[in-house]
């Protein structure tokens, strides 16, 4: 009696967390011009006008851009600094990893006015996509360190000396051995600050400039003006999106990444 | 007083088709400190864990006392348990962890700070209550689990395999501790392992597991002794295991070319059947003219014992000897020794 | 002795190769520096402490950080409350893997998106106000859109996978033996849950606190689009200033009093996480 009680209740809790989502693409399929739910049919006229805007499909085409680019350089920067930090004394590369991980305490109403007053006083980066970019970069950086520090953590020095006494040279080594095995951080690394970066709406929105925008900030701005379906068709999409990696994620690698990282702000994304 | 613990007929069966208990049945009368020995996988562990109540037996019932003990749940049987890796609260004081059991019975705080006392004191740990558990030693840790087992006075103490992790020397030393404590407290031990020396060191009757299934239950000596399969033979102990047939009044090992008159114990014994014989009955000397003799291939210097490995020939294996270290004379690897083999203590462990 | 990678470098080129994320820290903390020099100027661009000053006297800034605490403690509780059931349901259940893929995947999609479904439930002629109306229980709409409950509802919604995980990873991590140890001892399977299991989990509850505590005071758009403006938090008025009244300045010192009050309330919880682990042996 108890034990059913338990499970009810348990997943009523669990299905109100994509209940929003599921009323967004009930939204998403209605033909009705107005945002309505119940759905009044079965349309996908919203998805037609989603592909064949150009103001949506530049957004979409700036985002993930901009998503790929802060993943490579974020993930880039991290994995040498992971080398580079291995053979430094643990309290130096304890400050380091403070330091890199610091962006995560900091509320993002802050931080956007940070990077804000930071691009204003560059003349070349202020209102231009690179800002945009290097805002996501920053953003990124502890979680492209995350997975990247953890994986290198777990390299079992005696694989790498092994080699080294089959005659293999460090390159060798780097590439066939080391490689390899931190191969599934790097990857997560990537996934991760893709999400991160092409969900970025909090801190995006204080880059805001004529003709700059990113997939997120056009929801918004259609939000706040006048919400039609296509903003749910987008939504929609962008769930199906999701999903997809997230099941990606659990095929190669496993979702246990999510849940065991050591430290528990595994978890820090965006607002 | 405690009763007695009858397990009849229990199977388990794994999902993934392992079937872990095969129909056991096993009789631990009150207040004896008996082992559960076998290999990895021979269903000791899981029997002790139904006895426990963390898994249920498939078929079969247990009974504490003329009372069904497999309906009652785990938290409610009057059984303690020291786990393989102790499972010592780590968030709690080594006081904390013992008077865990009698915290969830709400006694009063004088008396359960009396009973801790009590229980370190018996267990040698006196004033270590207030410390943390991760500033103890190996042997400490284990002391402190069997405090916190023992604190509620249970009629029945399950220890699975607590000493596996520890050296060979703190191993002896805690074994000796072990058997002192059933003793002072009267308490039932159940004691899984899968070291036959250490089952012989401390129990008073032994059971052997093999697949699922009992081979055999009695004490150490008996066991060493009589050993009632071959398996039993080869796992408790060093033995060769030999074929022999009974010819007459003679007892033919044809493996060996050997002919020795019949002892008493197989007076019995007709046809043909396996015979174990312990290295101790095997003994080498200085080559005589006549008679079985073989060559040393291996020696193992023990301190007080000399064993040896002897290639005779028609015997596939080798023959295994031991002996007392300063008669051993003579007994280095490529020698050529005799070989007496007395048949004696010689144990039946099945027909041919 | 070599290097865990198998790399054998100078420690020269060890310091190269950190120096982009190195380069990336700098900027970082130099941007953070433009905010806390920002908030003790003003619009002539000398020193300053006006800002401050009004903090200390003003009524609405004090209103403001208020009512941001009170949302953000709220939104914390309920996350705590209603996340550890479903993650300790999801600690003992059979089908792991599919329960995670429901927590994490709206978890993983943009903020704005959820928000937007939350628009459609709680809005006038929304979901939620169609439910009630059709049966009977109210007539006229009720108002959940642009209240504290509303950005509540969405901030809750928004932040619990973060709570979820964070707890589930503690739990997860436990030692099952414990509390096999605690039934060995008569502890019943509640009091097995009081005295061992979660006593163990509190560092996992704690970071999950938090977390969710100082994304929700740093939350924009959430409270924007389900709270409305009225009742504004730091975070919605810190955009305004931005752009609406055009103030850096003043936005600056509103970003120090968001930071300050998080680090007020996440560097403690963060400490007494450390202290809880080191007591249970990390």
């Amino acid at each position: 009696m108890r034990r059913t009680l338990w499970t009810t209740l348990n997943w009523t809790l669990l299905l109100f967390l994509p209940l929003p989502l599921a009323v967004v693409a009930a939204v998403s399929i209605s033909p009705s011009r107005f945002i309505s739910f119940p759905p009044t049919g079965f349309s996908l006229v919203w998805y037609q006008q989603f592909f064949a805007s150009p103001q949506w499909m530049t957004a979409l085409g700036i985002s993930t851009g901009i998503a790929i680019a802060a993943s490579l350089i974020s993930t880039t920067a991290a994995v040498m600094a992971a080398l580079g930090l291995e053979r430094a004394r643990a309290s130096t590369r304890g400050i380091m990893e403070t330091l890199i991980l610091a962006p995560l305490i900091f509320p993002h109403a802050a931080i956007g006015v940070a990077i804000f007053g930071f691009l204003a006083s560059t003349y070349y980066l202020r209102g231009t996509y690179w800002g945009v970019c290097l805002a996501h970069v920053l953003l990124c950086v502890p979680f492209a360190y995350r997975p990247v520090a953890a994986a290198f953590h777990k390299l079992d020095r005696s694989l790498a000396e092994a080699a080294m006494n089959m005659g293999a040279r460090p390159t060798m080594i780097l590439q066939r051995i080391t490689l390899p095995m931190v191969a599934p951080g790097i990857v997560s690394a990537l996934l991760f600050t893709f999400i991160v970066s092409f969900d970025e709406i909090t801190v995006t929105l204080f880059l805001t400039a004529p003709g700059i925008t990113t997939l997120p900030l056009t929801i918004y701005s259609r939000l706040e003006q006048n919400a039609d379906p296509v903003v749910a068709a987008v939504s929609t999409l962008l769930v199906l999106l999701t999903l997809g990696l997230v099941l990606l994620l659990q095929q190669t690698i496993g979702l246990e990444l999510f849940v065991n990282t050591e430290g528990d702000d595994t978890a820090r994304s965006k607002s | 007083m405690p009763g007695e613990l009858r397990i009849t007929g229990v199977s388990k069966r794994f999902p993934g088709g392992i079937q872990a208990l095969d129909d056991v049945s096993l009789n631990v009368a009150t207040g004896e400190f008996i082992s559960l020995l076998g290999p990895s996988g021979c269903g000791k562990t899981t029997l002790l864990r139904i006895v426990a109540g963390f898994e249920t037996a498939d078929r079969g019932e247990i009974t504490l006392d003329g009372r069904r003990l497999d309906k009652v749940p785990a938290y409610n049987r009057p059984v303690g348990m020291v786990f393989q890796n102790l499972a010592l609260f780590p968030h709690m004081s080594v006081a904390g962890n013992v008077a865990f059991s009698l915290n969830v019975k709400r006694r009063g705080r004088e008396e359960v700070r009396q009973r801790v006392d009590a229980a370190l004191a018996l267990v040698n740990l006196s004033g270590y209550g207030p410390r943390s558990i991760h500033q103890l030693s190996g042997g400490q840790r284990q002391r402190v689990a069997l405090a916190r087992a023992l604190i509620s006075r249970p009629d029945m103490l399950l220890l699975d395999e607590p000493l596996s992790a520890l050296d060979l020397k703190l191993r002896r030393q805690l074994q000796g501790e072990l058997k002192r404590l059933q003793r002072r407290t009267e308490t039932t031990f159940i004691f899984v392992t899968h070291d036959q020396e250490e089952a012989m060191a401390i129990s008073d009757r032994i059971a052997v597991f093999r697949e699922g299934v009992i081979e055999q239950v009695g004490s150490a000596q008996d066991i060493y002794r009589r050993p009632a399969s071959r398996f039993v033979a080869e796992f408790v102990g060093e033995t060769n295991v030999l074929s022999a047939w009974r010819n007459g009044e003679d007892v033919l090992l044809p493996e060996l070319g050997l002919t020795q008159r019949a002892p008493e114990s197989l007076a019995s014994v007709t046809g043909s059947f396996l015979l174990s014989i312990r290295p101790e009955n095997v003994s080498l000397a200085a080559p005589a003219g006549e008679g079985l003799s073989g060559v040393v291939r291996e020696t193992e210097f023990g301190g007080m014992t000399l064993r040896a490995v002897v290639e005779v020939p028609g015997l596939k294996s080798a023959l295994r000897a031991a002996m007392q270290a300063d008669r051993a004379t003579g007994i280095e690897i490529g020698k050529r020794v005799s070989v007496q083999v007395n048949l004696a203590s010689a144990a039946v462990v099945g027909g041919a | 002795m070599i290097a865990p990678s198998g790399l054998s470098a100078s420690p020269l080129a060890r310091l190269l190769l950190v120096t982009p994320k190195a380069l990336l820290v700098a900027i970082f903390l130099f941007a953070i520096g433009t905010v806390v020099v920002g908030s003790v100027r003003d619009n002539d661009g000398n020193f300053s402490l006006a800002l401050y000053d009004e903090l200390v006297r003003s009524n609405t800034i004090q209103i403001l950080t208020w009512r941001t605490v009170k949302v953000a403690g709220l939104t914390t509780l309920i996350c705590a409350l209603i996340g550890y059931p479903i993650a300790a349901f999801i600690a003992n259940a059979r089908r792991r893997n599919l329960l995670l893929v429901l927590v994490i995947s709206p978890w993983l999609t943009s903020v704005i998106v959820r928000t937007f479904g939350w628009i459609v439930i709680l809005g006038n002629r929304g979901l939620l106000n169609n439910l009630l109306r059709s049966l009977g229980i109210t007539d006229g709409p009720v108002r959940i859109l642009f209240t504290p409950t509303g950005t509540i509802l969405g901030l809750v919604h928004v932040l619990a996978p973060f709570m979820i995980i964070s707890i589930l990873a503690t739990l997860v991590r436990l030692d099952r033996r414990l509390a096999e140890a605690g039934m060995s001892l008569g502890a019943g399977p509640f009091e097995t849950f009081l005295r061992v299991t979660f006593p163990l989990s509190l560092p996992g509850v704690l970071s999950g606190c938090s977390i969710v505590y100082l994304l929700a005071s740093g939350a924009i758009v959430t409270p924007i689009l389900l709270g409305g403006l009225r009742d504004a938090m730091l975070g919605t008025q810190i955009f305004q200033e931005i752009f609406a009244l055009y103030n850096f300045h003043r936005a600056s010192a509103l970003a120090m009093v968001l930071l300050v009050t998080s680090l007020v309330v996440v560097i403690p919880i963060q400490w007494l996480d450390g202290r809880l682990r080191k007591l249970s042996g990390a």
